[in-house]
């Protein structure tokens, strides 16, 4: 008997299951009768973290009165978290302080979608979620939305305190991943230069000038950067309304990077085409600076391969988790993995005119996307608080002098003392910085050695604390391949513990760790490599085993071969492969 | 005729500033493929205007006035074999935008209410004797 195969010819409809939870489980209440929820969560096995986007526009029409429970049955978050619960699910909220590319108006109630954002080309912002439908973009910076917002997040806030809602909520910041010029920056759909913004900008000038009475520096400065700093204050403005409305329950803030959603995508995707390769790229950018990704408005058919498995293993069962629970690192820091990080670098914020060269344009990022592939993180803040739980000896600090501040500056010095690794670009350094540091090595009676190599190479040492101060803007302009070799010398001297892997071009591969469990206590540390091979072709991959390092296991196979020997394994993956190693590191 | 090989192209007016002159820039190109290759336009850009353009990235540019822009963006349709280009200044752009609901109207929409130049000389492979032929 032959069996019968359904055959369709026409455009296969979004599952229902698909549409609630379009990816690294998120729900979307409101796409689904509140009867249905709980049968849901049941089905639902891929995690038991559930993540919850506020659907403004879903609890009021006129902006008069809030829907919480009263009469959708659809709007009772309550209901919500009961039924999650039932099924044995914890309910994360989350409330996006910016425009939201997944629902209409970016979310917006349609009474208060007026004037759309325009890009820095002047273009209006345009979304396509995974069911192909067209989300536009209207501005924040409309003093009526910001209005709405507080009375919005003020009923939010009196509905969870009556009703007992005792779940988290994060304040999301939504935006994506770059293609182009801005190559792997994260921006946010904050951003807007129309006619609101430029009309609030206008009068954010003229409060500033009033302020100082002083004309000639604010009209010296650049403008641009006086645009990031409004387009900053006022986003500030939303957040912590949100937070002071939802001080029970509040967490903190979060970044999202929508895969699909930067304007090369959205012009592919018009005409149905998605680009899984620069999604998994973008995956791993979206890590290494503390965004994390979002596939929802990318379709299931496009999940199904190699991305689907890299969300699935790298987001939803680990980065997200980590981002959103505290104790993470802290309970369970020998069942779950986080991100491998050496270095954390500290970079110019996009967007914004800088005099000195950045570490890409050093060539640093090069350098680690060769020997430490996504191993670090990236950030473009400045004003960096010094964390003392945090253990700083084990990484590597990148700061630049140019645009260097107070608290900056304080906490590398702290940085440093506590015996952590600081590299300081000092192209661009302030000569009271300069003034100050070279008082901090007299009054510490600390010896500076002095080396010429490409760059004048300034080493400071104390206790296990190490400070190297260099001068970028002499590496600018020498060979890639000798900035290369610059940058092997110089963190060889840190003697970092770490397996060189080659690859062809287009696998990519992510390091996770974690602490060793009971039962592996041969080990300090294990380290997890998980490669993926999204060509349609095939793939090498060389592992060069190192002292300190020993194969443990070999798990989440699929079409690649292995050959091992003491000093190498040599992966052969075939188009869509994927494997993971788990390495055990010991003294 | 179809349009479901036309090449939309999306383009601007920029002010001049400093010692930079105003001109026209390219903002976007794409077909139902995707992107169109960038590499293209920019051996197109040499070719035509006997420069190399401004930078290698988008915005392509600069073109000094529309016919320029149009000859240069009918070159790329015959390029690539396209059977159209549809030529769409931002302005244009950000208003069919706002009437669209879904992505396919979108492109449709690009398609059809642009300035519009034929390719008479593109070779239809829609067809059957099309892709035999082609």
């Amino acid at each position: 008997m032959i069996d019968e195969v359904p055959v369709s010819l026409t455009t296969p409809v979004p599952r229902d299951f698909d549409a609630v939870f379009p990816g690294e489980n998120w729900f979307l209440y409101w796409k689904t009768s509140a009867s249905l929820w709980q049968a849901k969560f049941q089905e639902y096995t891929e995690s038991n973290r559930i993540v919850v986007p506020i659907n403004w526009a879903f609890h009021t029409e006129t902006g008069e009165s809030y829907n919480f429970a009263k009469e959708r049955p659809e709007t009772d978050l309550k209901k919500l978290i009961e039924a999650a619960r039932s099924a044995g699910k914890e309910i994360t909220f989350i409330i996006p302080i910016t425009p939201a590319p997944f629902l209409p108006n970016g979310g917006l109630p349609s009474f208060l979608a007026r004037t759309l954002s325009l890009s820095p080309s002047n273009m209006v912002y345009g979304n396509l979620d995974g069911e192909g439908n067209l989300n536009k973009i209207y501005s924040f910076f409309d003093t009526r939305v910001y209005q709405a917002f507080c009375k919005f997040v003020g009923a939010l806030g009196e509905y969870f305190t009556e009703a007992g809602v005792d779940s988290d909520i994060w304040g999301a910041s939504f935006g994506c991943i770059e293609n182009g010029i801005d190559d792997g920056n994260f921006s946010d759909f904050f951003y807007d230069r129309s006619s609101v913004f430029e009309q609030g900008f206008s009068r954010y000038l003229e409060a500033k000038k009033s302020e100082r009475q002083d004309d000639e520096v604010v009209c010296v400065r650049d403008e641009e950067a006086q645009k990031i700093e409004f387009h900053n204050t006022i986003k500030d403005l939303y957040y912590q309304e949100a937070k002071e409305s939802l001080s029970g329950n509040w967490e903190g803030s979060l970044k999202f990077g929508f895969l699909g959603a930067n304007s090369e995508a959205f012009f592919k995707r018009l005409s149905g085409n998605d680009d899984t390769l620069a999604y998994s790229r973008q995956v791993m950018e979206s890590m290494i600076r503390n965004v994390v990704p979002s596939s929802i408005l990318v379709p299931h058919r496009s999940k199904k391969g190699v991305l689907g498995k890299q969300l699935s293993d790298l987001i939803a069962n680990s980065f997200l988790e980590s981002k959103l629970r505290h104790d993470y690192y802290d309970d369970d820091s020998h069942i779950t993995l986080v991100p491998m990080r050496f270095f954390e670098v500290y970079d110019y914020e996009s967007g914004r005119a800088h005099n000195h060269a950045s570490w890409d344009n050093l060539g640093l990022l090069h350098y680690f996307s060769r020997d430490y592939r996504w191993c670090f993180s990236l950030s473009n803040e400045t004003c960096i608080p010094f964390d003392e739980s945090t253990d700083h000896e084990e990484k590597i600090h990148f700061y630049h002098g140019e645009r260097m501040n107070r608290k900056a500056f304080n906490t590398l010095l702290k940085i440093f003392m506590s015996g952590g690794k600081v590299i300081l670009n000092r192209s661009g350094l302030g000569i009271d910085y300069l003034k100050r540091l070279e008082s901090f090595f007299l009054e510490n009676s600390l010896k500076v050695e002095k080396v010429n190599f490409h760059t004048i190479i300034h080493n400071i040492v104390l206790g296990e604390g190490r400070l190297i101060i260099l001068e970028g803007d002499k590496l600018e302009d020498l060979n890639p391949s000798v900035k290369l070799t610059f940058w092997k010398k110089l963190l060889d001297t840190f003697n970092l513990k770490h397996i060189s892997v080659k690859t062809t071009d287009g696998v990519d591969y992510f390091w996770r760790t974690r602490t060793s469990s009971p039962s592996e206590l041969n080990y300090e540390e294990i380290r997890r490599a998980s490669f993926y091979n999204p060509t349609s072709y095939k793939q090498k991959i060389h592992i060069k085993m190192k002292k300190n390092f020993a194969l443990m296991k070999v798990l989440d196979e699929h079409n690649v071969s292995i050959q091992s020997s003491p000093n190498e394994q040599v992966i052969d993956m075939l188009p869509g492969g994927v494997i993971s190693m788990d390495f055990g590191v010991y003294s | 005729m179809t349009n479901n090989d036309a090449i939309v192209m999306i383009y601007d007016y920029k002010e001049g500033a400093d010692l930079k002159p105003s001109a026209y820039y390219l903002y976007h190109a794409f077909d139902e493929n995707g992107l169109v290759e960038l590499d293209t336009m920019v051996d197109v850009y040499e070719e035509f205007i006997n420069q190399a353009p401004e930078t290698s990235n988008l915005p392509l540019g600069p073109f000094d006035d529309l016919n320029f822009l149009n000859q240069f963006a009918f070159k790329v349709c015959e390029k690539n074999d396209n059977s159209l280009v549809s030529l769409i200044s931002v302005k244009d752009y950000n208003a069919i935008l706002e009437e669209a609901t879904t992505g396919s109207e979108l492109f449709q929409d690009l398609t059809e209410k642009g300035n519009r130049i034929e390719n008479l000389d593109h070779s239809s492979k829609s067809g059957l004797l099309g892709k035999l032929f082609h």
